[in-house]
């Protein structure tokens, strides 16, 4: 059964640009297009393997749903990325900091991305 | 340099680097976009932080936005805030090294035609580009420094570049 990768981006270009890149590697993606519909999403589809996150959305950021989601208890052990423009240092530290398990600069590289995904998903 | 070269510079070579990335080469045809340069597609985003603040502004022909885009399906309206988005995100990150933090807005975008920066202003930087295969780009920002013996200090803060990954 394949993985499912939640994917949080008020663009959906990069949202479609994220679902070409994993969906040949077998992963099934699911996309939001901020924080507010993660969560939505997230309370009927409890089996996510791991989230990529954008950082600036309107309605809910990427970093105040990383906090969220390890402040509850279903969603508290699972893995989020950050695939954000953003590159300060504060930003990174308040994401290690909530439980991001990695954080990825835009433009992002496909490979990359997916060794990640499969390092922090186990395959 | 000043704070006006700094980000003329920074302004050109994240613009070049941005297209480049996404396989379109341009070149710089004027430092300041003329009155009456057609872009019609047109992304803005806010920019706030202590001693910097304003907007950025991703003006472009449809053909080299649409070239850019890595999945063909979407729409030109979102490509280029998300490119907007991006070059601001490469501006962002070389402003770190002169020890400069800003915080971005999301995108918003218009379509209109003959936008061009005020002439004669300080504090706008405007780059107009052509594609290699045809086609325009402007790129400007529209900013104000509060200290601008600050701005000019560099400070060589390590950020994460673009592609880079970080696991924690």
């Amino acid at each position: 059964m394949s993985k499912r990768i939640l994917v949080v981006d008020d663009s959906a270009s990069v949202r479609q640009q994220v679902a070409q890149a994993l969906a040949p590697e077998g992963f099934e993606v699911v996309e939001a297009g901020d924080g507010v519909a993660a969560l939505e999403l997230l309370a009927g589809a409890p089996d996510i393997a791991l989230v990529l996150c954008d950082v600036n959305m309107p309605r809910m950021n990427g970093l105040d749903l990383l906090e969220k989601l390890h402040q509850a208890g279903r969603t508290a052990a699972m893995p989020v990325v950050m695939l954000t423009t953003e590159g300060q240092p504060a930003l990174l530290q308040r994401a290690r900091s909530a439980g991001a398990k990695g954080w990825i600069v835009k433009p992002f590289k496909a490979p990359l991305v997916l060794a990640a995904i499969r390092k922090l998903t186990g395959g | 340099m000043g704070t006006a070269q700094t980000i003329d510079n920074l302004l050109f070579a994240s613009t070049t680097a941005l297209f480049k990335a996404y396989g379109v080469p341009i070149a710089e045809i004027a430092e300041r976009p003329p009155r009456g340069a057609h872009a019609p597609l047109c992304a803005v985003i806010g920019f706030h932080g202590q001693i910097l603040a304003g907007a950025l502004m991703l003006a472009a022909d449809l053909e080299p936005v649409r070239r850019t885009r890595p999945v063909p399906s979407t729409s030109d309206r979102d490509w280029i805030a998300e490119l907007a988005n991006q070059l601001l995100g490469r501006v962002k990150n070389k402003l770190l090294g002169h020890g400069i933090e800003v915080y971005a807005t999301t995108p918003i975008v218009l379509r209109g035609e003959r936008i061009a920066p005020l002439g004669g202003t300080s504090n706008v930087s405007g780059v107009l580009f052509e594609a290699r295969d045809g086609g325009r780009i402007i790129a400007w920002v529209d900013y104000e420094v509060t200290d601008h013996a600050q701005f000019e200090k560099a400070m060589a803060t390590e950020v994460a570049r673009e592609g880079d990954v970080v696991l924690f």
